[in-house]
């Protein structure tokens, strides 16, 4: 009879197989990106288009992280004992974080406000908008498989820049509300809860290829 | 059968069988390609967005089709690239690259097939969306036919993103490919977008597909020149082929390689590397020719459209005949709009109306409205953004349709008209340009503001805006909002009695506010 695995080993196992290391990597460029698109003026102006670019990037971010959530072991995995769902709870919301604080590094190192270069909102926004983002992807994980779950972040991300220009204000286009607006933040938080718990208790949907079924 | 016509036969049945099996990949790669998940997603977008936007536009052509490029088209953008890139990272993902190196045919052909079948769906989609858009826009408008070059020059961007997204997701394959080319691409489109609005869509921003909401009226007086579409069409299909022929040539993604001409042991040989290197060739010079062009694209002071000299046709600057449709308003005034804008007709001459029957029979005040192209009024007015201005003797107003936001608002379109018409009979010129350049408005003497707001009170429209950007002085004082109070307080026939007896004056600045009833 073998011993159980001691988690730490376990745990970084777990993140090698995820490709953890290259997806710090892509969260940082995306903190970079922000840092250079607020640095160097690429956003499209004031009021609500300021928010476009970094929400783009916060949809990244989010894809991203429900991409990391791809097994390469497939079912297999399911069997190798109970730490397996604490462990995707727990991958989901260190690269959350992380991409929180990169994205606040990236602010905070272009922070000029007598050049007039700050992130609209603040920090917060970010905040939610890459946890309820990517608690859409991980719902995305769920019916497609992590490889493609980047779709759904994509297409709320979509949906938020239009209602962003034209200020629609809708539930599904929470990204755009305004940095204290509530319903904003319990439609985020609660689609993060949904995709973190059913994630946790689920994992990724799986395929033998990764590829999503033929149309 | 004698065997020199057995020869000739056999490269015709070759050809046949050749196509067969295309089309025979080309059916497989389309049944399984994954952007069809996407297509639901653009489905309920393009109904969130474009398509209520355009129904909230005038019911002209070119105004509600700039939809097409300026909403729909930027959102097919990031699913696009995403599944051209999910698709050309496709052979590396799944870990077949060597055993498809061993095939007969060359990784191009096998990638060209992958790239076509993502391709078709996108096509398709976008294809579908402007018929809807283009069906639901023909059966409210009233003026002009579709504008078709904006779609070509949309599909061919859109080929062009797949085909650049498909050779990156092949040049560097991997889990996250596909996100951050979209994410990418997406960001260089945003800031493209960013540089038209920005410049007005003269120059290299030309090349934006995604640009500024055109003016009500074009493609309205004048037809819409198709320089841009042209430029852009020349630019992306140049980006397309250049990345098709990257994606030949490149080793990383089983291509010919970029090896001398003799290496003809390399994958594909000779052929296939002279093949793709004209591809990317002929891409290259397309694109840096449509670059050239789009550079020199400006804006046409006549038709107030993009126009690129070296492909521009002089015809098309020619205005469209038309008969304009008129109506009698209160005090014998006649308007007159294009028959395009015939819905606003009513709208127009109740907007009139009421500060016509206010200034009749007061020297300056126009016997006469007509709507005339946004680019033919006196660029004072356009530096105010004013919908009108009265001008010649018998003075005559003349307006345009700008004062139709794309967020309908009738008591902007009604003011709009009344301020431009009482700020011209009471005070004059908007203003007029310093000789270092600058504008200088006329807001007038405190007197002229207390009667213009007054009048324009006693018709139940806002005050003239003083606060403008170019104003001058930004509060309106209380003693003039007072008086003003009192002249629309007094009866309609004595303020005019007044105005008759004492405009002259009035606008000479000889009365002073104490001196106003």
């Amino acid at each position: 009879m073998s011993a159980e695995p001691v988690p730490v080993p376990l745990a970084w196992l777990h993140l090698r197989s995820r490709r953890v290391p290259a997806t710090l990597t892509a969260l940082l460029a995306c903190g970079v990106a922000l840092w250079a698109s607020l640095r160097y003026h690429w956003w499209l102006g004031t009021g609500n288009a300021a928010d476009e670019l970094p929400m783009i990037l916060q949809g990244c971010a989010a894809g991203v992280i429900a991409v990391t959530m791809h097994s390469p072991f497939g079912e297999p995995e399911r069997a190798t004992g109970r730490w397996l769902p604490l462990l995707r709870a727990g991958l989901a919301l260190a690269l959350c974080g992380a991409a929180i604080g990169f994205f606040a590094l990236g602010a905070a190192a272009a922070y000029g406000p007598r050049a007039g270069v700050y992130l609209a909102g603040g920090v917060l926004p970010v905040a939610r908008n890459v946890m309820g983002l990517t608690g859409i992807g991980l719902i995305f994980c769920l019916v497609t498989g992590a490889l493609t779950a980047w779709i759904g972040p994509l297409a709320v991300t979509a949906i938020s820049q239009y209602a962003l220009i034209a200020n629609y204000s809708e539930p599904l286009t929470w990204p755009a509300r305004p940095p204290a607006d509530r319903g904003g933040w319990i439609a985020a938080m609660v689609v993060f809860a949904v995709g973190l718990i059913a994630f946790t208790i689920r994992g990724p949907r799986i395929r033998p290829s990764g590829e999503l079924p033929a149309a | 059968m004698t065997a020199a016509t057995a020869r000739e036969a056999r490269p015709a049945r070759d050809r046949s069988r050749l196509f067969r099996l295309a089309v025979r990949i080309m059916w497989v790669e389309v049944r399984h390609s994954a952007f069809v998940w996407a297509i639901p997603l653009l489905a309920v977008l393009f109904i969130y967005d474009p398509l209520r936007t355009a129904s909230g536009y005038p019911a002209l052509w070119t105004l509600r089709a700039s939809v097409v490029l300026n909403k729909f088209w930027p959102v097919c953008v990031p699913f696009a690239t995403a599944f051209a890139a999910w698709a050309g990272s496709r052979e590396s993902r799944r870990d077949v690259a060597d055993l498809l190196g061993s095939t007969a045919r060359p990784a191009w052909t096998r990638q060209l097939c992958s790239l076509a079948g993502t391709l078709a769906w996108v096509l398709a989609t976008f294809a579908a969306s402007v018929v809807v858009l283009y069906v639901r826009i023909a059966q409210a408008v009233t003026w002009g036919g579709p504008p078709i070059w904006p779609v070509v020059a949309g599909v061919v961007a859109l080929t062009a993103i797949c085909a650049l997204a498909f050779t990156l997701g092949a040049l560097f394959p991997g889990r996250f490919t596909a996100p951050i080319v979209a994410v990418g691409i997406s960001m260089l489109v945003l800031a493209a977008f960013s540089r038209a609005v920005s410049q007005g869509g003269v120059s290299v921003a030309a090349l934006s597909p995604d640009g500024i909401v055109p003016a009500n009226d074009q493609g309205v007086f004048y037809p819409v020149a198709p320089d841009v579409s042209v430029v852009q069409v020349m630019f992306f299909a140049g980006c397309a082929l250049g990345a098709i022929g990257l994606l030949g040539l490149s080793p990383r993604t089983g291509g010919a390689g970029w090896r001398g001409p003799l290496d003809l042991a390399s994958a594909g040989g000779a052929r296939l590397r002279s093949a793709a290197a004209a591809v990317f060739a002929v891409g290259i010079a397309l694109a840096v020719a449509g670059f050239g062009l789009a550079a020199t694209a400006r804006a046409s002071s006549v038709t107030g459209g993009i126009e690129v000299p070296a492909l521009h046709d002089p015809a098309s600057d020619r205005p469209i005949r038309y008969t304009p449709v008129c109506a009698d308003a209160s005090g014998g005034l006649q308007v007159c709009v294009h028959p395009a804008f015939r819905g606003y007709l009513s709208q127009t001459v109740n907007s009139l109306g009421p500060v016509i029957a206010e200034l009749s029979g007061l020297p300056g005040a126009p016997v006469r409205a007509v709507e005339i192209p946004g680019t033919a009024l006196p660029s004072i007015v356009q530096q105010v953004n004013g919908d009108g201005a009265v001008t010649g003797s018998p003075p005559l107003f003349e307006f345009t349709m700008d004062a139709i936001t794309l967020v309908p608002d009738a008591a902007q379109f009604r003011d709009g008209f009344r301020q431009d018409i009482v700020h011209a009979v009471i005070v004059g010129p908007v203003g007029r340009m310093t000789a270092g350049g600058a504008f200088q408005p006329a807001t007038g003497t405190p007197a002229q503001q207390a009667v213009e707001d007054g009048l324009l009170k006693a018709i139940g429209s806002q005050p003239y805006p003083v606060c403008g950007p170019y104003a001058l002085q930004c509060a309106q004082q209380p003693q003039v909002a007072a008086a003003a109070a009192r002249f629309a307080a007094l009866p309609a026939a004595t303020r005019h009695a007044w105005l008759a007896a004492n405009l002259a004056a009035l606008k000479a600045g000889r009365i002073t506010l104490a001196q106003t009833p």
